[in-house]
């Protein structure tokens, strides 16, 4: 018989990783563009 | 130069002052809450149902992820067909921004869904569905889109080809959920809550089902504000380096 709680406990985790993922992708793009950005401004302001 | 794979036109609108706001904000704060709040409702204060036991829980994670991804892939329709009429670059950036989200729910709900499938089911995956395949096609028509953003190095016309893409893509989102009406071959069972009468479901579950709804569109407005300001920020440094370039 199907254990039917780890299929529950591995959609939530699936669920969990993706969206996680997706966050920390997004946070580590900005974080970059934000590094640029102060670079490519000091450049510009000389 | 540092490669910027996107446009190169600054930002409207003070673009000071929307580049210094912080890519996560109070409202994505709030969206996050909400998801945890609906996790530890639904996992811990929400009983299991009689006949499907602990795995129709996954209901409250997919189905409003589902809508979720429709409402992202509508914003990007809808603010495709503003680009369409106004070339407004930041409707396409709000298009691209959303997609983008819409990409994450649709995977976030095919995937949560297999799991239900194989309990229910007994499978993880049943072709002639129909809800289930158009779905998947929809999932290959939002990652085509980002594909062609990606592809398409001029900006005017990568926002044009974009568009027309992103309203093909919504006009799926009707078929998809007619489509346990329209076909008579498929597993996906009919509207539960949303039926005239009296919804089948214990007021416990009702409240959560709901809630879900609530904390999911939340997480994807937020998301989408999360990723529309990086957007912002990007298109600002192409900018600036573009300017730095010209000198």
């Amino acid at each position: 018989m199907i254990d039917t709680k780890s299929f529950m406990v591995g959609a939530y985790t699936v669920a969990t990783v993706i969206y996680v993922l997706y966050m920390l992708s997004l946070w580590n793009r900005a974080r970059r563009v934000s590094k640029a950005l102060d670079s490519a401004g000091a450049r510009n302001d000389r | 130069m540092t490669t910027v794979p996107h446009g190169a036109s600054a930002p409207k609108r003070d673009p000071q002052a929307l580049v210094a706001k912080p890519i996560f904000d109070w409202f994505f704060v709030v969206g996050v809450l909400a998801m945890v709040a609906l996790y530890v409702r639904s996992l811990m204060f929400t009983p299991p149902d009689a006949l499907q036991g602990v795995a129709q829980k996954i209901y409250y994670i997919h189905i409003p992820a589902w809508l979720a991804s429709y409402t992202a892939v509508g914003i990007t329709a809808l603010t495709s067909i503003v680009y369409l009429w106004l070339h407004d670059e930041r409707a396409d950036r709000l298009s691209e921004a959303s997609a983008e989200i819409g990409l994450v729910f649709l995977t976030g709900g095919l995937s949560t869904g297999m799991f239900w499938g194989r309990v229910i089911w007994g499978a993880w995956w049943v072709w002639w569905d129909m809800r289930l395949t158009l779905t998947l096609f929809l999932w290959f028509v939002v990652a085509a889109y980002l594909v062609l953003r990606g592809a398409i190095e001029d900006e005017a016309m990568r926002a044009r080809y974009s568009a027309v893409l992103a309203i093909l893509a919504a006009l799926l989102i009707p078929f998809i959920h007619l489509s346990v009406y329209l076909f008579s071959a498929g597993m996906h069972p009919m509207p539960i809550v949303l039926q005239p009468g009296k919804a089948k479901l214990s007021p416990q579950m009702l409240v959560t089902f709901l809630f879900g709804f609530v904390a999911f569109e939340l997480f994807c407005v937020a998301l989408i504000r999360a990723r529309y300001r990086y957007g912002v920020k990007r298109d600002m440094l192409a900018a600036l380096e573009i300017a730095g370039d010209t000198r």
